[in-house]
């Protein structure tokens, strides 16, 4: 599961919820790949991506020091940016762990790169 | 030009005619069902990629058949052969050039023979197999071999028409080499992406992606750079994770276990959602069908980007149902009819 998964993956669905965004993040192996770095790709993520959202997982993975903590103006043309922007998203990658619902606490499982959203009927 | 001809599954032909049109010098010259005729001086790299197809062949015969042939049948057949053996000589040559032959060696070929229509009888099918394959030996350099054939020649016999063509590949071209699992038909989900006008800067989503088939068509075919896929079976989605791999688009394919019958994604992210929906087999009964259908609905109304686009491969049976569902600012764009095997079947396309 990257970065840019997570960032669109919320509890909102269950019980008692409201907003269920951003989960949390325990991880018991994430990998980093070599992912080709495209910038009008990630430009156009970066529109739609919840960038604290994407700054609380990577401080549950324990890699904050190097992202950006705000998205900078001018970033289509701001390579360093964007590069940096590419990584969290596209190259970091949670193999094993769990998602963990902000209000309930309730886990999602993460095995072999696959979130499980699954939820009992009784949940939702 | 040399001739050539295309099968085709039923209903993609518009999408076949659409693929060859955009190669350069290939002039379409006629549709027929099940079949898609046309000449070209393209490479072989060009046309081994098309990508809605099943098979193309070189072009040896094609002339309408005469009315009471099957009065005369082993005649007829005869002399039609006999009197084309020059288009052979030159069918094979083109042939030779694709399949890259040097070597002087007789080519060994087979006789693939599909009758259909008044001719479709079990006791003619050998008759018009093993009276071919030997005018074919006798009258050109090819040499029979049922076993190990160099070359397929194909020919078909149905109440309008007769067509002889030498098959340019040994597998057809819709056996995908990175796919192991189908459930959809390759050329089925590439004419879905088509029919959606899939881009490569559009951010894709399966709800109930299954195998992953659709997402790795668009991601090969289409340069799609981001899809999500989402399954509420792990079983499917570990064959969706061999297809990942098989075809290297894991880089660009994320799968998610869920029921996309809840909403478990952010609004608004995805720029196109395409799914092939359960024509009820698992779900029975039509209360239950019809609830799944307005789940589904209501979920990528929800994460689909405003102009977001919308195709879904739906069973005949079942597509008034869900075309009345739809909410208001979805708009019907086309209607596709297809058929999977036997199973009449639709691309329906709606944009937001």
């Amino acid at each position: 599961m990257k970065l840019l998964t997570h960032n669109i993956l919320t509890s909102k669905c269950l019980k008692g919820v409201t907003v269920g965004y951003p989960l949390g993040i325990v991880a018991k192996e994430v990998k980093v790949n070599e992912v080709e770095f495209n910038p009008e790709f990630i430009s156009r993520m970066i529109q739609k991506v919840d960038w604290p959202a994407l700054c609380k997982a990577a401080e549950n993975l324990g890699h904050l020091d190097n992202l950006p903590p705000a998205v900078v103006d001018d970033y289509e043309n701001n390579e360093e940016f964007l590069k940096k922007a590419h990584h969290f998203l596209m190259e970091i990658e949670v193999i094993n762990g769990d998602l963990i619902c902000p209000e309930t606490g309730r886990k999602f499982p993460v095995t072999d790169g696959i979130p499980n959203m699954l939820a009992n009927e009784d949940e939702v | 030009m040399p001739d050539f001809f295309c099968t085709v599954g039923f209903g993609l032909n518009d999408f076949a005619v659409l693929e060859l049109e955009a190669l350069p010098t290939v002039t379409v010259k006629k549709t027929l069902t099940g079949k898609v005729f046309f000449q070209s001086d393209c490479n072989a790299a060009s046309l081994l990629a098309l990508k809605t197809v099943e098979r193309i062949f070189v072009n040896v015969i094609h002339d309408e058949v005469e009315p009471n042939l099957i009065n005369d049948l082993d005649d007829w057949l005869t002399n039609k052969l006999c009197s084309k053996s020059s288009s052979l000589d030159d069918s094979l040559l083109t042939w030779k050039e694709f399949a890259k032959k040097t070597s002087d060696d007789p080519v060994k070929f087979r006789i693939n023979a599909r009758l259909s229509g008044i001719f479709r009888k079990s006791s003619l099918f050998q008759r018009v197999s093993s009276l071919a394959g030997s005018i074919f030996q006798q009258n050109s350099s090819l040499v029979k071999d049922l076993h190990k054939p160099d070359l397929e020649v194909f020919l078909h016999l149905n109440d309008n028409f007769f067509t002889v063509g030498l098959q340019l590949t040994k597998k057809p071209l819709s056996d995908r080499c990175y796919l192991d699992h189908i459930a959809v038909r390759s050329t089925v989900c590439v004419a879905m992406c088509m029919a959606v006008g899939l881009s490569s800067d559009d951010v894709l989503l399966d709800p109930m992606c299954g195998a992953a088939t659709i997402l790795v068509e668009a991601v090969k075919q289409f340069d799609c750079k981001a899809a999500v896929g989402v399954d509420c079976d792990l079983l499917q989605l570990k064959l969706a994770q061999a297809n990942l791999n098989t075809s290297l688009s894991y880089p660009r394919i994320e799968l998610v276990c869920g029921d996309s019958r809840i909403i478990f994604l952010k609004q608004q992210q995805f720029d196109v959602v395409l799914c092939d929906v359960p024509f009820g087999r698992k779900f029975g009964v039509p209360t239950e069908i019809h609830r799944l259908l307005t789940s589904i609905v209501n979920t990528i109304d929800a994460v689909l980007k405003p102009k977001g686009r919308i195709g879904i491969l739906i069973s005949e049976k079942l597509r008034q149902s869900l075309i009345d569902l739809c909410p208001p600012c979805w708009s019907l764009v086309k209607q596709h009819p297809l058929r999977l095997g036997t199973l009449p079947a639709y691309i329906v396309t709606w944009q937001k």
